[in-house]
């Protein structure tokens, strides 16, 4: 017990942390540059649904009037973005440290 | 024909929906059903028909069942045939569901299906709230998590029915057969519901649990299979009709991926009475948040005495408020376990790491002496 308790003594006792080096900065974006390119992809393809959502409401109404040539945009449109969207949110958090709980050994 | 009503975007819609989104996606991840329960009501209470809301929610939720399912199929938890089966049968219900929607449209109005979905939500709410809050308190008061599989009596009697020509054999129940006549009209009502609030497990889950005796992992796992094949072909039918809002369904599926992953790691912390508490409670609450706003409904299809512009307002901020309630509770719960669990983890581990090294250092003096 007496050990444990002088290993949380040790714990509270180190040093603060120092400020991250800027080769560990760049070690962390090198680790997670999968990560960080499909976000950008994500937010161009949101910036995308931004720039065109006049045109995407447009279309729903003239699918809605009858004219049925573009109504599978929208399904399109939700796969592309949940494979991006997800691969990137799924990365999200891990590359945050916010893991699920393993078994303790 | 009339137009579709799509609501104006601005950035506060924007960020409301988004946020919606997460802790929708969050309370799906962590209750492991769709979130649509509390998304579909959310859309409306911005506005949005019941129509657009519930098609927009489809279009977001059947491409994120197929990443799940197949994460899940990973750990042999999907049962890929009656997955598919079923999916067909409920693909049927939903052109049913879909037909009723838009008959109710035709002949009241928009008003006529926020009616319709809202009092939907109220019925089935209250009953698989209040089923979900009991099981919550009976595995409470027994103190664990894990429940012995055991076939329900219903099940029991289901799979003992032969009627040739019709049998189809079900890996997950250790390959025994079971009728297509009773896949069917579970797969149909799993449609129908989905096609009239979105979500379509509320009925898909405990008809597989209960009624065909697949044990529950496998059976929200297989579920996922259904939602997608539902869920897409659902999507198709209304987006043929022209009732898909993208751009909603994809700032929701935004956030709703982000909290999705939240959910779901929290999860790993807690115990499974607490997801059944959680879940219960924002069932619910939901359901005041519905209920608020059905006199405004009533008084617009002239069903009751018009109420006056002041009165419905009041009510109308009443149920977006009490939805919000829902949503903030649900996320704070979720936060608090995780966070506590995540902590509390850390802390084992240090301690164990920490007893293994001091009877490392015990072993090493007891070999030098």
């Amino acid at each position: 017990m007496r050990y444990i308790a002088e290993h949380y003594i040790n714990e509270l006792e180190k040093p603060a942390e120092k400020l991250p080096s800027l080769a560990e900065i760049r070690g962390f974006f090198v680790k997670h540059r999968f990560a960080f390119a499909l976000g950008l992809v994500s937010l161009f393809m949101y910036g995308m649904l931004y720039e065109f959502s006049t045109n995407l409401t447009h279309i729903a109404q003239e699918t809605h009037a009858g004219h049925k040539g573009l109504f599978f945009v929208p399904i399109i449109i939700a796969l592309l973005f949940s494979a991006v969207h997800g691969s990137f949110t799924s990365r999200f958090w891990d590359m945050l440290g916010v893991k699920a709980k393993t078994q303790a050994a | 024909m009339d137009a579709v009503n799509f609501i104006d975007l601005n950035l506060v819609t924007v960020i409301i929906l988004f946020v919606v989104g997460f802790i929708g996606g969050m309370v799906s991840g962590f209750i492991g059903s769709g979130g649509a329960f509390v998304l579909t009501p959310a859309m409306m209470s911005l506005g949005a028909s019941g129509i657009v809301a519930v098609a927009s929610n489809m279009a977001h939720k059947f491409p994120k069942a197929l990443v799940g399912s197949m994460k899940r199929a990973k750990y042999g938890q999907v049962d890929v045939k009656l997955g598919i089966i079923m999916g067909i049968f409920a693909e049927i219900g939903v052109f049913m569901g879909k037909e009723v929607m838009t008959g109710i449209r035709a002949a009241y109005g928009n008003t006529g299906t926020d009616l319709y979905v809202s009092l939907v939500f109220i019925v089935v709410l209250a009953i698989v709230g209040g089923f979900v809050l009991r099981d919550g308190i009976r595995m409470k008061r027994k103190g664990g998590s894990d429940e012995v599989h055991i076939t329900p009596k219903l099940a029991l009697w289901v799979q003992s029915v032969n009627i040739p020509g019709t049998m189809m054999r079900i890996k997950c129940i250790d390959n025994r057969a079971i009728s297509l006549l009773f896949i069917a009209p579970m797969g149909i009502a799993t449609g129908m519901l989905a096609a009239s609030i979105a979500v379509g497990g509320f009925i898909g889950v405990p008809a597989m649990m209960y009624v065909f005796g697949v044990p529950a992992i496998m059976a929200t796992a297989t579920e996922l299979v259904v939602a997608f094949v539902m869920g897409m072909g659902g999507s198709l039918f209304y987006a043929w009709e022209g009732f898909v809002d993208i751009r909603l369904a994809m700032i929701i599926l935004a956030g709703s991926l982000f909290g999705v992953q939240i959910g779901a790691i929290g999860t790993t912390y807690v115990k499974e009475y607490m997801v059944k508490f959680v879940m219960g409670m924002i069932m619910i609450i939901v359901l005041f948040s519905r209920l608020f706003k059905m006199p405004v409904y009533l008084s617009d299809l002239s069903l009751i005495t018009t109420l006056s512009a002041n009165t419905s307002d009041v009510l109308s901020k009443i149920s977006f408020a009490t939805l919000a309630l829902a949503l903030l509770a649900g996320m704070l719960v979720i936060l608090t376990a995780l966070i506590k669990g995540i902590m509390e983890h850390r802390d084992e581990t240090a301690a164990a790491h920490a007893l293994r090294e001091y009877e490392a250092s015990l072993a090493v003096t007891t070999a030098e002496s």
